[in-house]
């Protein structure tokens, strides 16, 4: 086996090692089909998807309680919050929730005996949690602030250009090349990509695997503006009529994309598109030369020459 | 692709516009009315129950493919796969009675009466197969096929996406008899004219930029061909065996296909002319099996989608699903259209369409159709769609594992 093969599989290993631990900083219960009796005492927060679930009267559950789908009947203790937004929801006599009962959607069943300690919030009445709001940035400091990532991303091509020059080429190249090519596969990586996520990240289970995927997707758009950037350079350099070293050339290249870039979104209303379909550029190169690892041969020039 | 419009060789680009002008008003016939329509006219109108039109529909893809493959056979042999006027003559009898068969229909009123007209549809079906795809090697060259099949494709799922929120037997009936109304004397015309365009058509076939297929450069091997068929067999009925069974859930039809919201159906008619765009950019640069895996991973991950969405009883639909099934569908349709003919020269084209077509696309869907059909009143939603999931990783991680096994490429076909 190849070294890098082999390191690429031993992290893969590492990472199904971490679901090991015993007790994680968070723990829930989740709940997704058939019938379930709870009866114990349980730390962590319950999430039902569907199914059928009865919280018996002797248990006790510390954290609060998500109901998105199926059947929930509480009889015991719940010391959070029981959001309720699909399902079904019932109040047994001797149930007790210890904070709010949040009622967003689904049928709630309550029972006369049965105790509320925090209060009722129904419809748009939910809370959610505080998020601190970002305002945008005045116009110079929203300058600025391009310009920085603008600089921060050149100073990255630049040591990129200098430690990895045939990866960066290869990306470059397979972009300025491919280009349909190129954004096909990026737009196909996007897409399939974010909902493949998305979709893992529902399960829970999966979201440190989400986190880890949305890293690798982040640094392939990184690495795929950084490859059009050193197309960009070489423009430039012809544009000039000059010669630049591989690292001046990657520098400039990628300061002017990422200015140009940022300068063609902000066209209204195709703007967005536009940066998009860059973006898929960049990506699908990176996606087809495995990120920068090989070169990429599309597969009608040895088809069509042979 | 762009030195050929500067060529200005005004044949090759009629031959193309042709192919995709026919394949795409083909396609958009077999899919709404054949496919979709059949099975309301069935149900609704003739009133037979789920089983039986099951039934009807698996002897029709069987007819079906029957015709296509004894008719590709005697083609190759007679070595119509040359003769271009022949072809053409013959997709105009083909067309002479789809028009008739369409028309007709609305006078079949009892089950014994519907399994005779398809009977009969099945054998014209299985005419124009090896017929019409046949004539890809005199109309289109090998470089251009990815984009005539992607345009084909993005033409017909438009307009069956587009056009109609209403799927209903007697919509089809109508627009389909308006297309064939309209295409019949125009390839009428061009079968029984003389033409010098037509004349350099017909002699196309010679031309080594049209003859040898894509795969048949670098020669290609028994195992190849049959893994082919054997992958987009998956691929139809992964597709027709989830599909069918999301037909009849109004939930996820309403909020997507059948949507009462024109901007909805608009969505999705895009998105499949993007899918079919991004598969005719990728046909030519990539490798097959990337694409076949690209189909398999976005329908397993589709129907994981519709397994949760199930599974949480969400009370509105996520254009999510329908957006990625639309891709997938598009690209999968995109490699049917243009792959048959890369696989062949002009003189084994019409068997080989025939078992591509039929074998792959035409038994796995009826078959699949029918199996859903029939499952509707057996097994609940939520586990059907996790049957069709378990199929997409089972073709998934088939091909994946296969990508370990080089194949020599040895023409023994």
């Amino acid at each position: 086996m190849k070294p890098l093969r082999a390191r690429l599989l031993l992290v893969f290993l590492s990472l199904l090692l971490t679901a090991c631990g015993a007790n994680g900083l968070y723990q829930v219960t989740l709940i997704t089909d058939g019938s379930h009796q709870l009866t114990g005492h349980y730390p962590g927060d319950l999430l039902v998807l569907g199914g059928q679930a009865t919280l018996s009267s002797q248990a006790s559950l510390q954290g609060s309680v998500h109901l998105i789908g199926g059947q929930l009947v509480v009889q015991g203790h719940i010391v959070g919050d029981v959001t309720l937004l699909g399902g079904h929801l019932t109040l047994e006599p001797s149930a007790r929730l210890g904070g709010n009962l949040n009622l967003g959607g689904g049928a709630y069943h309550p029972s006369p005996g049965s105790v509320i300690a925090g209060r009722i919030h129904t419809g748009a009445n939910i809370p959610f949690p505080h998020l601190p709001e970002r305002d945008s940035p005045p116009l110079p400091g929203a300058l600025l602030q391009t310009l920085l990532n603008a600089i921060l991303l050149g100073l990255t091509a630049l040591f990129l250009a200098r430690t990895f020059p045939n990866g960066v080429k290869r990306v470059s190249e397979a972009a300025a090349q491919h280009t349909l090519v190129s954004g096909s596969v990026g737009l196909l990586v996007g897409v399939v990509g974010i909902s493949l996520l998305v979709t893992m990240a529902y399960t829970i289970l999966l979201i440190p695997v989400t986190l880890l995927g949305l890293l690798v997707l982040g640094l392939a758009v990184v690495l795929g503006w950084i490859g059009l950037g050193i197309t960009t350079g070489r423009l430039i350099e012809r544009a000039l009529k000059g010669s630049f070293s591989a690292e001046k050339s990657a520098f400039a290249g990628t300061l002017v994309f990422i200015l140009g870039l940022k300068l063609l979104a902000s066209i209204p209303v195709i703007g967005g598109l536009l940066g998009v379909v860059v973006t898929a550029i960049g990506l699908g190169a990176v996606s087809l030369t495995r990120f920068g690892l090989q070169s990429f041969i599309p597969a009608n020039e040895a088809d069509f020459h042979s | 692709m762009f030195e050929r419009f500067k060529s200005r060789n005004a044949p090759v680009w009629f031959g193309t516009s042709l192919f995709i002008a026919m394949m795409s008003a083909g396609y958009y016939y077999n899919l709404t009315f054949v496919q979709i329509g059949l099975e309301d006219f069935g149900t609704r109108l003739l009133g037979l129950s789920t089983a039986a039109i099951a039934r009807d529909m698996a002897v029709l893809a069987l007819l079906t493919c029957g015709a296509a493959l004894f008719f590709g056979w005697w083609m190759t042999g007679r070595g119509w796969g040359r003769k271009f006027r022949r072809k053409l003559q013959l997709t105009f009898v083909v067309i002479v009675f789809q028009t008739l068969l369409t028309f007709l229909c609305a006078w079949v009123k009892s089950e014994t009466a519907f399994v005779l007209w398809l009977a009969v549809l099945a054998l014209v079906l299985g005419i124009g197969v090896p017929a019409m795809f046949s004539l890809t090697t005199d109309l289109v060259p090998v470089r251009l096929r990815g984009w005539a099949a992607a345009l084909t494709t993005a033409l017909s799922y438009f307009a069956a996406a587009g056009s109609s929120g209403e799927w209903r037997f007697e919509t089809f009936r109508q627009i389909s008899l308006f297309l064939l109304l309209t295409g019949l004397p125009a390839i009428g015309l061009l079968a029984f004219l003389r033409h010098p365009w037509l004349d350099a058509l017909a002699v196309q076939h010679q031309r080594p930029e049209f003859a040898n297929g894509r795969f048949m450069r670098g020669g290609v091997s028994r195992q190849q061909f049959w893994g082919f068929i054997v992958a987009m067999f998956g691929v139809y009925f992964v597709d027709s065996l989830g599909f069918m069974r999301l037909l009849k859930t109004p939930l996820y039809m309403e909020s997507a296909w059948q949507s009462p919201e024109f901007n909805i159906r608009l969505f999705i008619a895009v998105t499949h002319v993007i899918g079919a765009l991004t598969a005719g950019a990728l046909y030519t640069s990539l490798r097959v099996r990337p694409l076949f895996l690209w189909i398999f991973g976005i329908f397993a991950l589709t129907h994981l989608q519709y397994s949760f969405h199930i599974r949480v009883e969400a009370e509105s639909g996520v254009l999510i699903m329908p957006m990625l099934y639309a891709l997938a569908v598009s690209i999968y349709t995109v490699l049917n259209f243009a792959v048959w003919a890369d696989f062949s020269t002009p003189d084994t084209i019409p068997f080989r369409a025939a078992l591509g077509v039929t074998l792959s696309g035409w038994t796995a869907t009826f078959l699949s159709t029918s199996l859903s059909v029939a499952w509707i009143e057996q097994i609940p939603l939520e586990r059907h769609i996790q049957v069709v999931n378990s199929f997409s990783m089972f073709f998934f991680f088939a091909l994946l594992i296969f990508a370990f096994f080089p194949v020599r490429p040895t023409e023994s076909t």
